[in-house]
């Protein structure tokens, strides 16, 4: 069975938020010093309210989809904030297909509560598990690796560089909201995303690698799902915290809505304050966009919905391919 | 612009770097671990005695050749096997950009050659060495391989100081006597753990190594060297040399045949049998997935990738000694450019 279905998502902190003091509170942490764009006034309780409500209809639909879609694994496209690793062995490429389960925290309402709750202080509350598919990821890399990729192995669950939020939260956070149950096992790919210099894969390369895993893919017997997360434009704590390059995130919506992923190769092809960072992320989009385009050319992404919200600092975007092999409907 | 002034390649096996006693004893410890094939036939010590004097003089000349050249910067490849880098997050290809990196000369244990509850050896300078790193020229690697498509991992820090930089990178200054004075880039290529790099991609990485190291903005001399192998499966069960893959190899030594190098490794299957979990666990470091030879003769994708660098021209093959008691077929060999 090949790939079957393909989704991409942000996963901005605010998402996972409820209320406008939450929103507010993680506006705060995230603007850093910067000083802020005068559309910040429009982003009143009202605002943030209905942001919070389109939050919870587009994880919804995604995570409606993917369960419709029946697959039995998950292919996670992912990147990693000095969680998994540091600057002694940073990898570009890196899967992880070992044994034990990925065990860390979300932080779905956290930010709510006044003082803001620590997720590693109340894993009863926060803690997610993972499984892990370690048959495909052994696929993956033993095919990756004969095609020229240099992916980093493991199947060890990485010695936690940030112990207390131990797993990349790119996983641990929307995951729980888009898998149909959480054991829906999964196989992470970790991409490397918000490092502000020239040696990261550029946007030609994303593109191979989602061709690549496509092939591997093709001819193995589970229903397998691809799943982006990350971006899209933002630079949390950065130089342009709270502006939003919408221009750039709506032409590459509009790549993906298009059926031209091809063109989304150049992104990364030049250096860009607009392109790095956060935005960086939207590595995570272009395997899925590449995997889904070669196992049906042409084939375009539906906009679950994209809106720019400032207080998050991201313009949030989601979307969700058709899906390829229907899933056998029960007689 | 820079430039490459020379290739070297060399084995970096520890009974290179050991008295014939204690060749004698590691024959003694591994005869009783069923670690020899019935092809080897154990030296006698004066032929033991013969090998420690041709490794040497192979040093020997490997040693005045590099000190004619005098190059700035060493390039090496080499890989790790689980100093640095462990099964959490184990590089396929990984470049050191750091100022500097220390590690054991030759072992961190007192030792035979041979696995062993040996003492360990204090960070003294009679057993520990600093060697500084060429971060610049590391950096501008690391950046424009990236560009070209190689998914590179980046260290500009050892993550285990303590343990301290692989042999791989730490032998060849050993041998090579360098005072531990050279700059040097360490770029890692994994060698052990399944799976590994086909030796094409490492063919390639070297090519793309040169082209960027003859369009670098710097007036360096650059010597590019290729740390480990040729055949050996240390610590497997029933070892031997197979001595077409190191006359295979030696051809290309000889010739400049990169190319061909690396498509004959790549034809290569490492024998091992599905059913026998030890032979599994041998043929793939550990990780249960074979696609290439590995173990120390997989250390064949470091000459590999420095000879591509100079592919097309003949090499000098210093000796080629295969030492039984080991067993492995080790070689030196250079260019002169």
């Amino acid at each position: 069975m090949p790939i079957v279905f393909g989704m991409a998502s942000s996963h901005a902190p605010s998402l996972f938020a409820q209320t406008y003091e939450g929103w507010q509170r993680l506006w705060g942490r995230f603007r850093g010093t910067t000083p802020q764009p005068p559309e910040i006034e429009n982003e009143g309780p009202e605002a943030i309210a209905d942001f919070v409500a389109r939050t919870a209809v587009a994880f919804a639909t995604l995570k409606r989809e993917l369960t419709a879609a029946k697959p039995d694994v998950v292919i996670v496209l992912a990147g990693d904030q000095n969680e998994w690793f540091d600057d002694a062995n940073l990898p570009n490429l890196m899967i992880y297909a070992g044994d034990d389960d990925i065990v860390g925290f979300h932080n779905f309402g956290a930010d709510d509560h006044d003082p803001p709750l620590a997720p590693w202080d109340h894993p009863d509350r926060f803690g997610v598990r993972l499984r892990v598919d370690r048959a495909l990821g052994d696929r993956l890399l033993d095919g990756l690796v004969r095609e020229g990729f240099d992916v980093a192995i493991s199947r060890r669950v990485p010695v936690h560089q940030a112990p207390r939020r131990k797993v990349p939260h790119a996983l641990v956070r929307p995951l729980p909201l888009v898998l149909p149950n959480l054991d829906v096992p999964i196989v992470p790919v970790m991409m490397k995303t918000v490092e502000r210099s020239p040696a990261i894969l550029t946007g030609d390369r994303c593109l191979e690698l989602g061709r690549a895993l496509e092939a591997i893919c093709r001819d193995l017997p589970q229903r397998i799902a691809l799943y982006g997360s990350g971006g899209m434009s933002h630079d949390p704590s950065g130089p342009l915290a709270g502006w939003v390059d919408e221009p750039l995130d709506r032409w590459f919506i509009e790549q993906l809505t298009a059926g031209t992923p091809a063109e989304l190769g150049a992104l990364y092809s030049f250096r860009s304050l607009a392109t790095e960072s956060g935005a960086g992320e939207l590595r995570t989009w272009l395997p899925v966009a590449a995997a889904l385009d070669a196992a049906r050319p042409g084939i375009r992404a539906t906009l679950v919905d994209y809106f720019v919200a400032r207080k998050s600092t991201v313009g949030n975007g989601w979307v969700t391919w058709p899906e390829l092999v229907p899933a056998a409907v029960p007689a | 612009m820079a430039r490459i002034s020379t290739v070297v390649c060399t084995s970096h096996s520890p009974f290179l770097f050991s008295p014939v006693e204690q060749w004698e004893l590691t024959a003694t410890l591994r005869g009783q671990k069923d670690a020899y094939a019935a092809s080897i036939v154990q030296e006698t010590r004066p032929e033991m005695d013969a090998k420690r004097e041709r490794v040497n003089a192979a040093a020997a000349v490997l040693r005045d050749h590099l000190r004619a050249v005098n190059p700035d910067v060493l390039v090496i490849y080499g890989d790790d096997q689980q100093e640095q880098f462990h099964v959490d997050n184990f590089p396929a290809l990984c470049i050191y950009t750091g100022t500097d990196f220390s590690g054991f000369k030759v072992n961190p244990k007192d030792g035979p050659p041979v696995g062993g509850d040996w003492p360990l050896r204090p960070r003294t300078p009679e057993h520990w060495a600093t060697v500084p790193g060429s971060p610049k020229l590391a950096k501008s690697l690391l950046a424009d391989l990236t560009q070209r498509g190689f998914d590179m991992a980046f260290s500009s820090k050892l993550a285990d100081p303590e343990r301290g930089m692989g042999h791989a990178f730490m032998r060849p200054h050993t041998l090579l006597e360098t005072n531990y004075a050279i700059p040097t880039v360490p770029i890692w290529i994994n060698c052990y753990l399944g799976p590994q790099p086909t030796a094409t991609r490492c063919y390639d990485l070297g090519r793309t190594v040169r082209e960027l190291i003859e369009t670098y903005d710097e007036d360096l001399s650059v010597a590019i060297v290729g740390s480990g192998g040729l055949w050996h499966t240390p610590g497997a069960a029933k070892s031997y040399i197979d001595e077409e893959f190191d006359a295979k190899v030696l051809v290309g030594v000889k010739s400049g045949a990169a190319r061909e190098m690396a498509t004959y490794f790549d034809s290569r299957r490492p024998q091992w049998d599905p059913s026998n979990e030890r032979s599994v666990r041998e043929a793939s470091g550990g990780t249960g997935v074979i696609t290439g030879l590995g173990s120390g003769t997989g250390e064949t994708r470091n000459w590999i990738a420095a000879i591509a660098a100079v592919e097309g021209r003949p090499g000098t093959l210093v000796d080629y000694i295969p030492i039984n008691a080991s067993p492995i077929g080790t070689a030196f060999a250079y260019w002169k450019l």
